[in-house]
Order: C-alpha cells, then sequence, then structure tokens
C-alpha cells in the first residue's frame, strides 16, 4: 500500500472508531516517554483494515512509522508486535481483515530476552 | 615457520588438572582457531573428544571449560564474555551457558583464550592467575561463604578492588553439589544452566579468581574494528529493535510478556494479572526508576542494561542489590506469585548470593507453592514452614535449606524434575520441565511455542536457537502466526546456528543485536579473516550438531524431547486461553527435524548433514556402514 492509499483513506466518511493502545516502550515512537500507554481513537472508515488504520496512525509519526514497517517489503518488521482484541495478529486477524467499530488495536514492543 | 595467531586470541588455553595439582598451556593452531572460534564452538570440541559416555556430570574426568572468545578483551561493547561448557548435572548432557562481566577480558589480559578444567582436587581449592602465575590455593578461608563474599574476601586477600579481579564461584550451592547450582561473577553475572556450578563443586574449586592481566591483546585491523564496532554501538542506540535494550536492558519483558499471554504467573497456574497488581509500576523506566540506582556495565560496554539499586522500603530497606534481568523478575517474581518489585529484587539478589538459576528456582518454587495449597506437600515436610503464593521472605528460606542440602531441601535440590518425581502422585503433575531434565527460561510457553520447542530440542540445557534475531537475513519471516505449528517449527530450525556464533565470540548477546553481516565485520577485523555471514551459520549449526552428537552418546535420545505435563498444559486464561501444543508436537518436531537435517527416528544428525558441515569423521561413530547406506538423506 502506498502513502496516496493512505491520505485516500483518511478522506472518506467516518462509520465509527477504533482504539489503538500504545504501550510502554513504543510511546517513545509517538513523542512519549516510552513508560505508560497512549491511546488513539482512530476514525473508521468504510472497508478500513488492519493494514489501513496502522498506515494512517504511522503516517502521523515519522519514527513509529519507520519501527513498524519494513521498507522493502512494506510489511509489518520484526520489532512491534500487534494484537487485535488482545490476540496476536494472524489469530483472530490479519493485516488484511477488516475492522469494526470498538476494535481496539494494541502496539507493544518485541521482547528482547537472552 | 609456524603460522601467525590471528588477532584477537591470546594463543594459549590454560589447561588444569585438579587431582594432580598438573597445570599446563596448550597453543592452539590458526586452523583450530578459524575452525571453532572460541566459547561454545572449542567447549564443544573439548566435550565431544574428551569427555566418554561413562564420564558422568559427577565424574572428575568429566571437564568444565571457561572460555572466552575473539572478541573478548577488545575494544567493542560487551567483551568481557564467558562461556561455560560441560557435562551438566540436570540433564547428565552438554551444557552451554554464559555470564558477562570482566572474566573474558581479563583471562585474555593475563594471555589465555579459556581455562579447561579437570580431574577432582584432594581438597578445596580456588585457582589463582595473574599473567604467568597460576596456582590451586588453599580455599579454607572460602568455604561457607556466598557468591558476594567470596569475591569480597578474595578482594581483601590480594588486596585488590573493582575491576582488577573477577571473582567466579559456585557459591554454597556448589559446595553442596545442588543440580542447579550456576557460577557467579563480578557482582551479578551468572552463567546459570544446567547445574554447572555443581560441577564445579563436585571437583572441589570454590572459586577461579583473575587478575586483570598485563598481556597485551591486539586486533590485525584496529581502526576496522574500532568503525565496526561503533557502527554496532550506533545501531544498538538508535535503531527501533533495539533502542528499548539500549536504554533498559530486558525490563520492558514483563509488561510486554505480560499482554501475550508469555508472562509466567504463579507456576503456570493462570495468566491474569491478579487483582490489585498494578502494571503501571512493571513498566522498564518504573522498574529502574522506582529504587535509587547505577550502572554496573560489563567490560568496554555502553549499553544501560546491569544496575545495582538499593531497596527503599521494606525490611531489607538500604540493602544494596543487583537488578533483576527479566528472569529474575519472572523466576523470583511472577512465577511464584510476588508482585512487590521491592521483595522480587531483594529475592533475585538472594538467589544470586546462594548461586542457583533463577529460572530452575522459580518453577521450583512456585511448584512447592501450588503443591503446599493443594495439600500434596505438608507444612510437616517442610519442617514446619508455610510457603504460600507471593511470600519472598518463605522462598529465601527454602533457597538456604536447599543449598546446604537441609530437610526437604536436599530433595529439592535436585531440581524440579526429580524432586516432583520423588514427591509423586498428583505433586508430579504440576511441575515444569522439560524430559531431558532442564527446565525453561522465565517465560509462559504456552503462548510461545518457538521456545518450548527450542528448549525441548536444545542440546545446552536450555535453548539452542533463541529469541529470532534479525531472523529476515536468514531467510525467515519478519513475523509468524506464533500458534501455527508449521511456521514455529521452521522458524526454529531455520535460525539455527546464529546462537551458537555469538556464543562463540567472547561477547554478550545484547550487544551482537546486529546482522550476521556486521557481525562478522567486527570478528574479521580482529582477526583478519573473511568469514562470511554463511560461514557463520555453518559454524553455528556444526557446533549445535557436535552437541546434539554429544548428548545422543550420553543417552539422551528423541523421546525426551518434549514436556511435561504441565509444561506442555493448555492455558485456562489470557490471550493464549485454549491453544494446545499437544496436538501439534509431534508435527513440529517433524518440521524441525526436516529443516536441521537429523534423522526423526534416531535424533542423528544425518549423514548428509555431517558431511555438509564438515563434520564427515562423525559419520562412523554415529552410523553404521549398513545404517549409513539405508538411511534418508
Amino acid at each position: 500500500m502506498s502513502e496516496r492509499d493512505v491520505v485516500q483513506a483518511g478522506t472518506a466518511t467516518a462509520t465509527g472508531q477504533v482504539e489503538i493502545e500504545v504501550v510502554a516502550w513504543i510511546t517513545k515512537f509517538v513523542g512519549g516517554d516510552g513508560s505508560t500507554r497512549q491511546v488513539y481513537h482512530e476514525p473508521l472508515r468504510d472497508g478500513d483494515t488492519v493494514r489501513k488504520v496502522l498506515r494512517r496512525l504511522s503516517g502521523r509519526f515519522p519514527q513509529l512509522h519507520k519501527a513498524l514497517w519494513d521498507p522493502g517489503t512494506g510489511d509489518l518488521a520484526e520489532h512491534i508486535e500487534v494484537l487485535v482484541n488482545d490476540a496476536v495478529l494472524d489469530i483472530t486477524h490479519t493485516l488484511e481483515s477488516l475492522l469494526h467499530t470498538r476494535d481496539r488495536l494494541s502496539l507493544i514492543g518485541q521482547y528482547l530476552g537472552g | 615457520m609456524a603460522e601467525a595467531l590471528p588477532g584477537g586470541y591470546a594463543g594459549k588455553i590454560l589447561r588444569v588438572d585438579l587431582t594432580n595439582n598438573h597445570l599446563w598451556t596448550q597453543p592452539w593452531t590458526p586452523e583450530m582457531c578459524r575452525t571453532y572460534l572460541g566459547g561454545v564452538g572449542l567447549g564443544a570440541k573439548i566435550l565431544w573428544e574428551e569427555v566418554p559416555p561413562e564420564v558422568h556430570w559427577d565424574h572428575p574426568e568429566n571437564r568444565l571449560v571457561m572460555a572466552t572468545g575473539p572478541l573478548a578483551g577488545l575494544p567493542a561493547w560487551g567483551t568481557g564474555g564467558l562461556t561455560v561448557v560441560t557435562r551438566g548435572a540436570l540433564t547428565n548432557g552438554a551444557t552451554n551457558t554464559q555470564a558477562n562481566g570482566f572474566f573474558g577480558a581479563n583471562l585474555k589480559y593475563s594471555g589465555y583464550d579459556a581455562i579447561v578444567l579437570q580431574g577432582r582436587a584432594p581438597s578445596w581449592v580456588y585457582l589463582y592467575i595473574h599473567d604467568d602465575t597460576v596456582e590451586l590455593r588453599d580455599a579454607g578461608a572460602l568455604m561457607g561463604k556466598d557468591t558476594w563474599e567470596t569475591q569480597q574476601a578474595l578482594e581483601q586477600i590480594l588486596n585488590l578492588t573493582g575491576h582488577q579481579l573477577s571473582v567466579y564461584t559456585s557459591g554454597i550451592a556448589g559446595e553442596n553439589q545442588v543440580r542447579f547450582a550456576a557460577i557467579h561473577g563480578d557482582y551479578g553475572h551468572v552463567a546459570s544452566k544446567n547445574g554447572c556450578g555443581a560441577v564445579m563443586g563436585n571437583k572441589r574449586l570454590k572459586a577461579v579468581a583473575i587478575v586483570r592481566g598485563s598481556k597485551a591483546l591486539g586486533a590485525a585491523d584496529p581502526r576496522g574494528l574500532w568503525l565496526a564496532a561503533e557502527e554496532i554501538a550506533h545501531e544498538l542506540k538508535f535503531d527501533p529493535s533495539t533502542q528499548s535494550l539500549y536504554e533498559y536492558g530486558t525490563l520492558p519483558g514483563v509488561s510486554g510478556l505480560s499482554r501475550l499471554g508469555a508472562l509466567p504467573i504463579k507456576n503456570y497456574t493462570t495468566n491474569v494479572v491478579p487483582e490489585g497488581v498494578d502494571m503501571a509500576k512493571w513498566t522498564a523506566s518504573s522498574l529502574r526508576n522506582g529504587f535509587d540506582h547505577r550502572g554496573h556495565q560489563c567490560n568496554a560496554c555502553g549499553m544501560h542494561h546491569c544496575h545495582t539499586q538499593v531497596l527503599g522500603s521494606g525490611a531489607h530497606k538500604g540493602e544494596l542489590v543487583d537488578e533483576p534481568e527479566y528472569e529474575g523478575w519472572s523466576g523470583a517474581g511472577w512465577a511464584t506469585g510476588c508482585t512487590d518489585p521491592v521483595d522480587v529484587s531483594w529475592l533475585n539478589t538472594q538467589i544470586d548470593r546462594a548461586c542457583v538459576d533463577v529460572n530452575e528456582f522459580g518453577w521450583l518454587i512456585g511448584w512447592v507453592m501450588e503443591c503446599q495449597e493443594k495439600g500434596y506437600i505438608t507444612k510437616e515436610q517442610l519442617g514446619g514452614l508455610e510457603v504460600k503464593w507471593g511470600d519472598a521472605e518463605a522462598a529465601n528460606k527454602l533457597l538456604q535449606m536447599i543449598i546446604r542440602r537441609e530437610g526437604f531441601g536436599n530433595i529439592l535440590a535436585e531440581g524440579v524434575k526429580r524432586a516432583s518425581e520423588t514427591v509423586g502422585g498428583p505433586a508430579a503433575d504440576c511441575a515444569i520441565y522439560t524430559m531431558k531434565g532442564d527446565t525453561p527460561r522465565g517465560h509462559d510457553h504456552r503462548a510461545r511455542w518457538e521456545e518450548m520447542l527450542d528448549t525441548c530440542t536444545g542440546s545446552g540445557g536450555t535453548i539452542d536457537s533463541g529469541p529470532p534475531v534479525r531472523q529476515t537475513e536468514l531467510g525467515q519471516p519478519a513475523r509468524i502466526n506464533p500458534f501455527d505449528p508449521e511456521a514455529v517449527a521452521r522458524m526454529v530450525g531455520g535460525t539455527r546456528g546464529r546462537r551458537q556464533f555469538e556464543d562463540s565470540l567472547g561477547t554478550c548477546i545484547f550487544t551482537t543485536r546486529t546482522t550476521l553481516a556486521t557481525l562478522c565485520r567486527v570478528l574479521n577485523a580482529a582477526t583478519g579473516w573473511d568469514f562470511s555471514k554463511d560461514d557463520a551459520v555453518t559454524f553455528g549449526r556444526r557446533t549445535a550438531t557436535l552437541m546434539r552428537a554429544f548428548n545422543l552418546r550420553c543417552g539422551i535420545t528423541p523421546d525426551l524431547e518434549r514436556p511435561s505435563k504441565r509444561y506442555g498444559s493448555v492455558p485456562v486464561d489470557g490471550p493464549a486461553q485454549g491453544q494446545a501444543t499437544a496436538p501439534h508436537w509431534e508435527r513440529m518436531l517433524d518440521v524441525w527435524y526436516e529443516m536441521v537435517g537429523y534423522d526423526r527416528k534416531t535424533g542423528k544428525p544425518l549423514p548428509a548433514t555431517l558431511q555438509e558441515l564438515g563434520l564427515e569423521s562423525l559419520i562412523p561413530e554415529l552410523w553404521s556402514a549398513e545404517e549409513a547406506t539405508h538411511v534418508r538423506t
């Protein structure tokens, strides 16, 4: 998906909203301090998928954009876990799944352990 | 004329026969350096060549290898690495476990790349190393001392402070050959897996004390090394994938894993954070800033990872402790239902001072707590002790009983698998372990299938591949469905080799979180070689395969590659609720075996795999001529 698509998605009529929760370290990429959490209420438009909504959010935050997406493939990179309604992506939703009003996305840091 | 030694190497292996108080050095050739690198690469070779099947973990002729690698002591971040390789007490098989601090640098500056210990001293000794002075000295004054006390005592005896002296000891747990005793050094750095400290204790070796040596250590291309090391440092600091590690080490794991159902809570009985626990206190910055703290970096390291801290409240207010790693927060905390960061931090340091593996301890004490709650283990059995969920003081009392093998502590000192088998009945079903005898790291692997498979198939007493790092470089996807059995097995098999390469360099795995190509640049600048990414993977896979061959020779067969009943159970709540590994386990093994090129039935590396990895010499040892012609290659 191109940046142009993001702009087009943003001009459609809102049909509800989804919540995007940015957790702990990932808040650093949206201007936070790397702790606590930040919540965004993103207007939902007809045909909005997980990918489209995340693209719209990351379009406003360049650091998040860099961390979230693989520049080569345009798909999600490995650094951030995406949950939809508390389930890791690919369990109940893929990037192309349609979202519905009151769905909740969460962005949390990949585990960096030994 | 002898070929010149590659840069980065001291060029000698220190050999110590404790039985006969015989010490000598063994040179290693440039070819050996290139083939085995150091760390686990060197250790695997020594295990295979020098530890026959009849030499069990507690046999005097078992080897205890304490190795560094070509980058140890050079000016790149985290280059104080120690790798311990031995036949370990929990699995009675191969062990590969790391600590950092200053061991690797100090040893190299004294002129040695590794220490190989064999035999058993007639009475307790410690090994003193300072340049060409290497002696076994009487350890009478050190007996009964914990890890910190041992280091403090040797600092006084030798009149040295700070980083002038590295002391690695197995503490009181090692003295009593607790099966999950660790090797601890430099106040907070632990090689913890597979009872390597029990092996050290069995040899009546109380400690290894290394004075920072005065020998020169050079890189083949100093400017190239500096540039590559700077590139990695910059990447660690600014790349989105490593910034949190740079800033907070492994602390972010608690809050992140709790959202994935992978934070182990109360011995796998739940995955829901208990009511009343404020997770805002468990973010990385809260954990760090909730204490008066200061940095406690390893050799040449610029990461904001290791810290010491002071307890600001509670019964132990004012005590200096080591900031727990994620594994400490989970093993000394969540696995045992303890959710007060001050209590967890205190208990974690008691565990380090006692010198046992914090993961095994967490599974063991969580199991005791659950069993006492359910009436499977009585207060009387525990000598009148009540051990309730979250009670750090009671957990410490049990810890002290374990390391001295007092009362029921003697049963617990055998580790969770053997202790649960001894108690038997319904208690046995509550214990978390692999059938090989080791235990998982500090997560709930029922929500991390990759790591459960890796733990169960691993040959070093813990994971072999580890969580994927830059896996796209190895042709693996950036992310997979964590509950897709085939994708999981492909990821674990497809990333095999990277970890063994890292564990052979003498560095910390947290400072090698870059591409293999960049790591090779550092290695090549240090040594003057032309190691490629493919060479690195082949090296790692060769080392992992040699460890597996050793384990097969020790009788560790594929039927043991599965989780215990509780370890492989289905989460009853939380984000991974209902996700079951059991129906997929055999299929995961099938795919993994296919990926790594081992025979599914016998577990043996296939002849073609051995050939591809340059291990042709193992074919006649593992396969009869007839088998070799019939086996599917």
